[in-house]
């Protein structure tokens, strides 16, 4: 089941590389992560292996202590979105991170 | 620029079954929560939930139990394979691995590894290696590599004083009742797909009666290498594979990747 | 039949299913006799790469439900003891044999009896116990195996059953209790065998809440209170108008036994206080006869591991004498009888008096 993921992700990976900068003109992201900021510790793996610099570091800190990671919702004209890769769930060492891409 | 979602999302990532919605005690960064994310998907795409027994180490992961959502049993430390084989020989119907960490592997537990492993056991083990004691404070573990500092190695490894480090996995390949061993890292996207598919095919080895295979999987250990999350990452792809290269160390199972 | 294997069919009679352990003398006709037998009945042989690895792997068959064995001699049984400490706090049940030989260190092979410590009172880290039974023959060999494996089931606690070399080797008629079918035996909820159709258990014995550990701790001393109320077992031969008491354990009770043969029936009045179960020890029995006797005497392969439970039942209600011979050093009962005579006189000739 594994391999039809990656096989789907890269080809959408693909197909967003074309189509994403004809949609980032309306500021679509064809992926989204949902990041349980409770659970997550502040390791910023996910930053640093995201391609599209997708995330970043939340200022406010959460119950533990830890400013977690977030996702940025917002998106500029010239920025690149995420394409839901799932590359920041799969270097997540806790789990913290739901992918979903567009149907 | 606002942030409204255009489209209709469907999930393609999140967790899995056989991973409990616990919050794990893990240090940021660690190897483990990402190996034990592995070990669950493999075992719920696998069907195997319902009819695994698993054997957690003493070490970082001695509460896995808190967190793998199946039957799991403590053993004393080094001993899960000992363990192990008497569970199997029982219940030989029922799915049973253990995870381990490098002391109880490769310590303390190298006797009950070897003729687990030489006995051909049907039986399967994921060995988290990090180079270093964990759950005590960053002693030297038997993998800890030349020049490495950990705190009974101040100065770093001598080989003179403290021997060299143990390739365990290259140790057990040389009998015949092993079939299966590969060492992949936590520390990159490629090799944690890589790292997927090899502990998949290992558990195949036990379901198809094969005889014992093991994973090992070069983990980062933030806390104890003193380094950030990303360095340790880094310090896996470029230091520790120099000791401990990634890739197959054996297969005699004839599978097709 | 052979001590040793009579251990063995026992054993098997008895519903076990799962053997492992590792080759040491005086105890070896065992492993080798249900290397055998046991698939015979569907069973599991494993000779182990060692003691600590037989222990371990019947922690993980007795926690996969089935009827578990394990044997060695003094040496062997002090490298088990990590894993006996850990099935005790994890409630496994298992059967361990200690064929005791001499020591300390590699020691012998000779028949000693120095590991009564080391058996009642844990010779493994913590606050637990094991129940221990002491046959002293073939007979009760049998009859002890298939207790032993009883109690283990029903107080979820690892049972020891101690010997020594020449009860492993002497060969004497048996009578087998009927056999016992594993699968007659009830059902076990708490093992594990795959969590389908029920929430997965987890079995430990590492407890980091010290107010749950305490809790733990206290409901296992609730056990041992248990079994000490109810499975004491003693032999008492001619204790009722008897002026000396001697107390004796395994192979030391059939040479007194014999001793007080040799002494006639109108020498001296001597009394035989034989424990069976070393722990829980037959402390109120024995007190109860101190408090009549004129004097207790005590007979071990030891230098003083018996004596201490006799000092602790008896006190000073009535006075204590001690023959102990380590090594493995085997005396004739006619040697026991004269100890008998050195304490009636009470001069210390054979044996001596102990100050309590």
């Amino acid at each position: 089941m594994t391999k039809d993921f990656e096989r789907l992700s890269l080809q959408v990976l693909l197909k967003d590389d074309i189509l994403g900068s004809l949609l980032m003109v309306d500021n679509k992201q064809r992926g989204k992560i949902v990041i349980d900021r409770q659970r997550c510790k502040g390791c910023y793996l996910c930053i640093e292996f995201c391609p599209f610099d997708r995330i970043e570091v939340d200022t406010e800190l959460n119950r533990k202590g830890y400013r977690p990671a977030r996702f940025k919702e917002e998106i500029s004209d010239e920025e690149k979105g995420c394409t839901g890769c799932t590359m920041c769930a799969l270097i997540c060492p806790e789990v913290s991170i739901e992918v979903y891409r567009a149907k | 620029m606002s942030a409204e979602p255009a489209y209709d999302y469907k999930k393609v990532f999140g967790r899995p079954q056989s991973l409990k919605d616990a919050y794990t005690h893990y240090c940021p960064g660690c190897g483990h929560s990402i190996a034990h994310r592995l070990v669950a998907e493999c075992i719920d795409e696998m069907g195997l939930r319902e009819k695994t027994i698993g054997i957690p180490p003493v070490g970082c992961a001695v509460l896995a139990y808190n967190y793998f959502n199946f039957d799991m049993i403590e053993a004393p430390h080094g001993r899960p394979l000992a363990v192990a084989t008497g569970i199997k020989r029982i219940l030989p119907d029922k799915f049973v691995f253990t995870y381990q960490g490098d002391g109880d592997l490769a310590a303390i537990g190298t006797a009950e590894t070897i003729h687990a492993a030489n006995r051909g056991e049907r039986i399967t083990t994921i060995f988290i290696n990090n180079a270093i004691y964990g759950m005590t404070g960053g002693q030297m573990a038997p993998t800890t590599l030349l020049g490495q500092e950990a705190t009974t190695t101040p100065g770093g490894r001598d080989p003179r004083y403290h021997g060299q480090p143990i390739d365990i996995s290259k140790m057990i390949a040389v009998s015949d009742g092993v079939v299966y061993v590969e060492r992949c890292a936590l520390s990159s996207i490629k090799q944690i797909r890589r790292a997927k598919q090899a502990i998949k095919k290992a558990f195949r080895c036990q379901l198809d009666d094969l005889g014992f295979a093991l994973v090992e999987l070069l983990s980062p250990c933030p806390t104890n290498w003193k380094l950030t999350p990303k360095q340790a990452c880094d310090w896996v792809n470029n230091v520790m594979v120099n000791t401990y290269p990634v890739g197959v160390i054996k297969d005699t199972t004839g599978y097709e990747d | 039949m052979r001590g040793n294997h009579v251990l063995g069919e026992a054993a098997v009679l008895a519903g076990c299913r799962f053997y492992a352990g590792y080759p040491i003398t005086p105890q070896n006709e065992l492993p080798e006799y249900l290397s055998a037998r046991l698939p015979q009945v569907g069973g599991v042989f494993i000779q182990g790469e060692s003691e600590i690895a037989s222990v371990n792997m019947i922690l993980g068959a007795a926690a996969a439900g089935a009827r578990v064995m394990t044997s060695s001699s003094s040496p062997g049984i002090s490298l088990k003891q990590e894993g006996i400490s850990y099935m005790a706090g994890m409630e496994l049940p298992g059967v361990i044999v200690n064929t005791m030989r001499g020591g300390p260190g590699l020691g012998n092979i000779a028949p000693s009896a120095a590991d009564y410590f080391q058996a009642t009172r844990g010779g493994g880290h913590g606050d637990y116990r094991t129940p221990v039974l002491a046959p002293s023959g073939c007979q009760e060999l049998a009859e002890l195996t298939f207790l032993a494996f009883e109690l283990a089931d029903r107080y979820r606690n690892p049972v020891m059953i101690v010997g020594d070399g020449i009860m492993g080797q002497m060969m004497e008629p048996v009578v087998f209790p009927d056999p016992i079918d594993p699968k007659d035996l009830p059902e076990k909820d708490w093992i594990l065998t795959g969590c389908k159709g029920r929430a997965p258990r987890a079995m430990f014995s590492m407890i980091l809440d010290v107010n749950k550990m305490y809790k733990h701790n206290l409901k296992l001393q609730e056990k041992y209170e248990l079994i000490a109320a109810q499975e004491v077992r003693y032999e008492a031969l001619g204790v009722e108008e008897a002026e000396i008491i001697i107390v004796a354990y395994g192979t030391a009770a059939r040479i007194a036994e014999s001793a007080i043969e040799e002494l006639g029936p109108n020498g001296l009045s001597v009394g035989l206080f034989r424990p069976i179960t070393l722990w829980p020890f037959p402390v109120k029995p024995l007190r109860g006869l101190a408090e009549k006797a004129s004097k207790i005497a005590v007979f071990e392969f030891s230098t003083g591991q018996l004596l201490e439970d006799v000092i602790i039942s008896v006190g000073e209600r009535a006075p204590i004498y001690f023959y102990g011979i380590p090594g493995g050093v085997v005396p004739t009962p006619a040697e026991i009888a004269d100890f008998m005579r050195s304490v009636d006189r009470g001069d210390g000739t054979i044996g001596r008096r102990i100050e309590v």
